[in-house]
């Protein structure tokens, strides 16, 4: 087979990237989306885009709300505190059934928000990006993990198989052929955002070690289901305790906060979960936030319901505590703009190499491909443009259908968040279809399509919301405004895109010489 | 607002730092003086100028922790080196003239030609 | 010709498998292992056991590397076996 070690880290790096960049980019695109997923949540859920409050919540106050509205038999009800980022309560309970019902709660009035019937940011695509809302047997975070691997395979032989690491650590020659500018957009954004893209896909496999090796505690602990649950327990922290079956009351919640606040020297808790409500042995569940650490701290505290006793106190050890900090930092639940914006920079970047590595494949093979009458070229193409142009453009509808879609509509008994999942599907398939009909011309016009459609979700915004730009910065609105400005900036460069795409396909009517500017490219001015 | 000027100075000097190292590159040099008619650097300066940008770098690291803590500190320099590299890459690209001035500078410190 | 072809492309598919599916099991097997190894040697359980499994997929990566590199498919199974076999036989003595 491969000849050498070089060669065979071309053929791996090759077949790897044209076989999972499609997964690959559908990951990185839904993850640096992810990382302002609570922003996009405000735009698409209006009634939660609430100034940030100004007094402090009383829980005992949500403890009565919980007390009229949790169904008798519920197994736990949670209220997760508002944050900077995350104006409301949220408000969730478990039913008898297991079943959980979450509800969004105004911090000033403590009124329920109506239901917004979204999945939004948080609900859906930060999960397509872990487990891509494939459910059956984890089926959707395997694949995930899948190209988590890959991705780090094929990081490293691109360090290998990259010959002039250092001498063109700073080229990009955008003027030169679609073959030669596409290879330097690669290298750059693989060689500068490298340590990026290695920890993040190492942190994001990290994260989930417990899944893909579920065997990894049956040497130190044994295989039973004892064995598992005691490796839980000493690792992340359990306490349970059954119910009594006999009726109990609850303390005040507010006590208990000042007290898991005087325990973790000034920590404060960031969600209350009550497990068996109204039972005698009902207990209360605290944890600490980590909104000002990069570690995903574990410290919890249990207090007996009816006395406000402490019950237990967990604090991760010291390498699970390393395994929270890795988490962390590909999580960043951490409050710091800057580094969040860099985030989203760096996560761009990886999209790019992605792209451009696909571009870079299909132009060196395109000529060969055309003369030996190969169907390569023009499949990998379509799945190229699918998984590029044509989960942007499914995204795009996803929030316009959220924006056109009346708040209690449900059609053929789908719920009105499902139907929006719909429409980036819908999108995303006829995306493909497009791309593998009109092959000439698809990058173009997808690029087109993105713009229109960026632009569309902005006035859909302004016209269902009454929130336009100067408005929601007016009104100190950010993430709606973040928000708009980012589809702003995405029809721009779309445009860029569309007419670059144009004129490269103007050079390709003409013979392919050594390597000359494009014609008609404005010069450096 | 301190943290935010640190973070500004820091992402300068970074910047500045990787621009030293794109211009002691040949083809950098070349791209960014095509038609300013200066001379070639000598390797002591390019020497010099590779010193200066580690020595930029590593304030920026320190620029970053003063202002954000070890942790986020560190973690913000490390993002911030990729975020200036690419920054200056595509300078480089699209705008080297943005550079004379740094070109001109950097040979012309203590007479050096 | 032909023959050759199929052959070339059946040794891929060996090492496809080899590399993907056999470099996890040994893996998990290593991670297994190396959790009961180092709970042995005075680390706390959970610890040992959460150790072995960040580093299991740099294992992992590295198995998947050598395994696209190695010159005979032959060759990554039957060091798949070997080594399978061998951390088999430890986890079976530390647990």
């Amino acid at each position: 087979m491969e000849r050498s070690f070089g060669k065979s880290m071309v053929w791996l790096h090759s077949w790897a990237g044209v076989v999972l960049g499609g997964l690959l980019f559908a990951v990185f695109w839904m993850g640096t989306l992810s990382v302002f997923d609570r922003e996009i949540d405000r735009w698409m859920m209006p009634q939660t885009r609430l100034a940030p409050g100004t007094q402090s919540i009383s829980l005992d106050r949500i403890a009565r709300t919980a007390n009229a509205t949790v169904p008798a038999q519920a197994r736990q009800w949670r209220v997760d505190l508002p944050t900077e980022r995350v104006p409301v309560l949220r408000f969730s309970y478990q039913d008898s059934g297991g079943d959980i019902i979450a509800r969004q709660l105004d911090p000033e009035t403590y009124a329920f928000i109506p239901n917004q019937g979204t999945k939004a940011g948080t609900g859906f695509i930060f999960p397509f990006h872990y487990s891509l809302h494939l459910k059956w047997q984890d089926l959707g975070k395997w694949l995930v993990g899948l190209a988590a691997m890959t991705m780090l395979a094929l990081l490293v032989s691109g360090v290998i198989i990259h010959k002039k690491i250092f001498a063109q650590f700073f080229t990009f020659r955008p003027n030169k052929r679609l073959q030669r500018s596409s290879l330097d957009l690669h290298n750059l954004t693989g060689v500068i955002g490298l340590p990026f893209h290695f920890a993040i896909a190492l942190s994001g496999l990290i994260i989930f070690m417990t899944l893909y090796f579920p065997q990894a505690h049956w040497g130190a602990y044994g295989s039973s289901k004892q064995a598992n649950k005691a490796f839980t327990a000493e690792a992340y922290g359990r306490f349970a305790r059954p119910k009594a079956n006999t009726r109990g009351t609850l303390a005040s919640l507010d006590a208990m906060v000042h007290r898991a606040e005087r325990e973790w020297a000034g920590g404060q808790p960031y969600f209350v979960r009550v497990w068996h409500p109204g039972d005698a042995n009902s207990y209360v569940e605290l944890r600490r936030s980590y909104a000002r650490d990069i570690t995903m701290n574990m410290d919890q505290i249990y207090f007996d319901a009816a006395s406000g006793k402490v019950l237990h106190r967990f604090e991760a050890a010291p390498v699970m505590t390393l395994q929270r900090f890795i988490s962390g930092l590909h999580f960043i639940q951490f409050e710091h703009w800057a580094l969040r914006w860099l985030y989203f920079l760096a996560g761009l970047s990886g999209c790019v190499m992605i792209a451009t590595g696909f571009i870079f494949w299909l132009e060196a093979r395109r000529a060969q491909h055309a003369k030996k009458g190969l169907a390569g070229v023009r499949l990998v193409e379509g799945l190229t443009i699918g998984s590029v142009t044509g989960i942007m453009s499914a995204t795009l509808s996803f929030f316009i259908a959220n924006r056109l879609l009346p708040l209690s509509i449900s059609f053929a008994g789908v719920e009105r968040a499902e139907l929006e999942m719909w429409a980036f599907y819908l999108m995303w398939i006829a995306a493909f279809a497009h791309a593998w009909l009109r092959p000439g011309r698809a990058w173009r016009e997808q690029a087109s399509i993105i713009a229109g459609l960026s632009v569309l979700a902005v006035l859909l915004n302004w016209l269902t919301t009454g929130d336009h730009i100067a408005h929601a910065l007016a009104t100190r609105r950010w993430a709606v405004a973040g928000m708009d400005l980012m589809l702003l900036a995405t029809a721009m460069l779309a445009v860029a895109a569309a007419r670059r795409l144009g004129q490269r396909a103007r050079e390709f009517a003409a013979p392919i010489g050594p390597s000359v500017p494009v014609r008609g490219e404005r010069k450096h001015g | 607002m301190a943290d935010a000027l640190l973070t500004a100075a820091a992402f300068a000097v970074t910047y500045f730092a990787f621009t030293l190292l794109a211009l002691a590159q040949e083809q950098h040099w070349s791209g960014v003086t095509r038609d300013l008619q200066l001379p070639q650097p000598s390797a002591a300066a390019l020497r010099r100028w590779r010193g200066l940008a580690g020595t930029g770098l590593a304030l920026g690291c320190a620029l970053c922790v003063l202002g954000n803590g070890p942790s986020f500190g560190a973690l913000l320099w490390v993002l911030l080196l990729g975020a200036c590299a690419m920054a200056v890459a595509f300078t480089l690209a699209w705008k080297p003239q943005w550079l004379h001035g740094i070109a001109r500078c950097a040979l012309r410190r203590r007479g050096q030609i | 010709m032909n023959c050759k072809l199929s052959f070339d492309r059946f040794a891929r598919l060996l090492r496809l498998l080899g590399a993907v599916f056999g470099g996890y099991a040994l893996t998990a097997l290593t991670v297994a292992s190396a959790g009961a190894v180092m709970a042995r040697l005075g680390m706390a359980r959970s610890e040992a056991v959460v150790l072995a499994a960040m580093l299991g997929f740099v294992v992992y990566l590295t198995l998947l590397l050598w395994a696209f590199s190695v010159r005979n498919v032959a060759r990554l199974w039957v060091a798949l076996a070997a080594g399978g076999a061998a951390m088999a036989v430890l986890l079976h003595f530390v647990s």
